[in-house]
């Protein structure tokens, strides 16, 4: 087994995706969802870490045009996006209550959002997010929904793709936040983290 | 046309409101979880700010679908008027009579009009009067 010593010359030479404790992606076993992992010694730690170099990337395309590429490990979120395609197809008026239909670029700002915050979520925080349902909204919006036994998160992305309000609480009403943040510029440890691996 | 009354809606009243389809998801089976919660649209049209909703006392759930523009797209479900009054979201409701009679507002919905917590508790606060 390689064992190198940390040091930040080393890891900025890497495209570090993640990076955890070593026994725990022995663990999950997901050594097939990176192209390199290297096993590294930590002097702040003083025990072997794992950066996550390179990870193998899906791609989602959708007409021809490639959305996202998508880390591996995150494949599982593309069926729940490839369902929200249905939204594209929603005519003018298609609640007969006069609803616009849905514009490409709202969601493709949604769908990106989405993977963006699990990638984040996930090579930060070693965490992977909930799949979440991606619903037509209100005004041409579009709507990102966790809603499960512990937690409830509902992210509104905008008509133009460019902000989004969300509300989160927990089941037993004794936790909420809600709150707005640009689609391209925002803190997303500031976000809610929509796990229920924490 | 007649100029109906506004009247003072009593707590212990039903308030019908549609639910197109469109906003149903055919995933789930779960008779709340299965409404999305863009079904609740606080403002149809623009630069308003109200949910139209129709009061029990001159309206029932099958009017309130058969008045739809194509009633077998719709469901109809109810919220109970005190309820909505109680929830800490500053709402409020109101008779608002046009030429139907019925017709109430769910009014003062806060300024965000995509506003994810009000139309989550809209949608916790809802009962099913006609399934669709």
């Amino acid at each position: 087994m390689l064992t190198q010593e940390y040091t930040k010359e080393k890891v900025s030479k890497h495209k570090t995706v993640g990076c955890r404790s070593y026994s725990s992606y022995l663990d999950n076993d997901r050594y097939n969802d990176f192209i390199e992992i290297k096993p590294v010694k930590s002097s702040f730690y003083n025990k072997e870490i794992a950066f996550y170099s390179f990870p193998k990337l899906v791609s989602y395309i959708y007409q021809n045009e490639t959305i996202a590429n998508v880390p591996k490990v995150l494949e599982y979120l593309i069926t729940t996006v490839k369902k929200s395609e249905s939204i594209l197809f929603l005519e003018n008026d298609f609640d007969d209550n006069g609803s616009e239909k849905y514009d490409f670029k709202t969601w493709k700002a949604a769908v990106v959002f989405l993977f963006d915050y699990a990638d984040i979520l996930y090579s930060n925080y070693n965490t992977l997010i909930d799949i979440p349902k991606i619903y037509n909204a209100p005004k041409g919006s579009i709507d990102l929904f966790w809603e499960n036994e512990k937690y409830t998160l509902l992210i509104n992305i905008d008509k133009k793709g460019k902000s989004a309000t969300f509300y989160t609480g927990n089941s037993k009403g004794t936790q909420q936040i809600r709150g707005e943040f640009k689609l391209d510029n925002h803190m997303v440890q500031l976000l809610p983290f929509p796990t229920n691996m924490i | 046309m007649v100029n109906y009354t506004e009247e003072k809606i009593p707590d212990d009243s039903k308030l019908f409101y549609r639910i197109h389809q469109s906003y149903i998801d055919t995933e789930e089976s779960d008779n709340i979880k299965k409404i999305k919660p863009g079904a609740f649209d606080p403002c149809p049209r623009p630069d308003s700010v109200e949910l139209s909703v129709n009061w029990d006392k001159y309206s029932d759930a099958s009017k309130t679908k058969v008045n739809s523009r194509k009633p077998k797209k719709n469901g109809v479900v109810s919220f109970v008027a005190g309820t909505i009054r109680k929830l800490p979201l500053n709402l409020n409701v109101k008779h608002q009579p046009t030429s139907n009679r019925a017709h109430s507002i769910i009014h003062d919905v806060l300024s965000t009009a995509n506003d994810p917590e009000v139309r989550l508790a809209l949608r916790k606060n809802c009962a099913w009067e006609i399934t669709i």
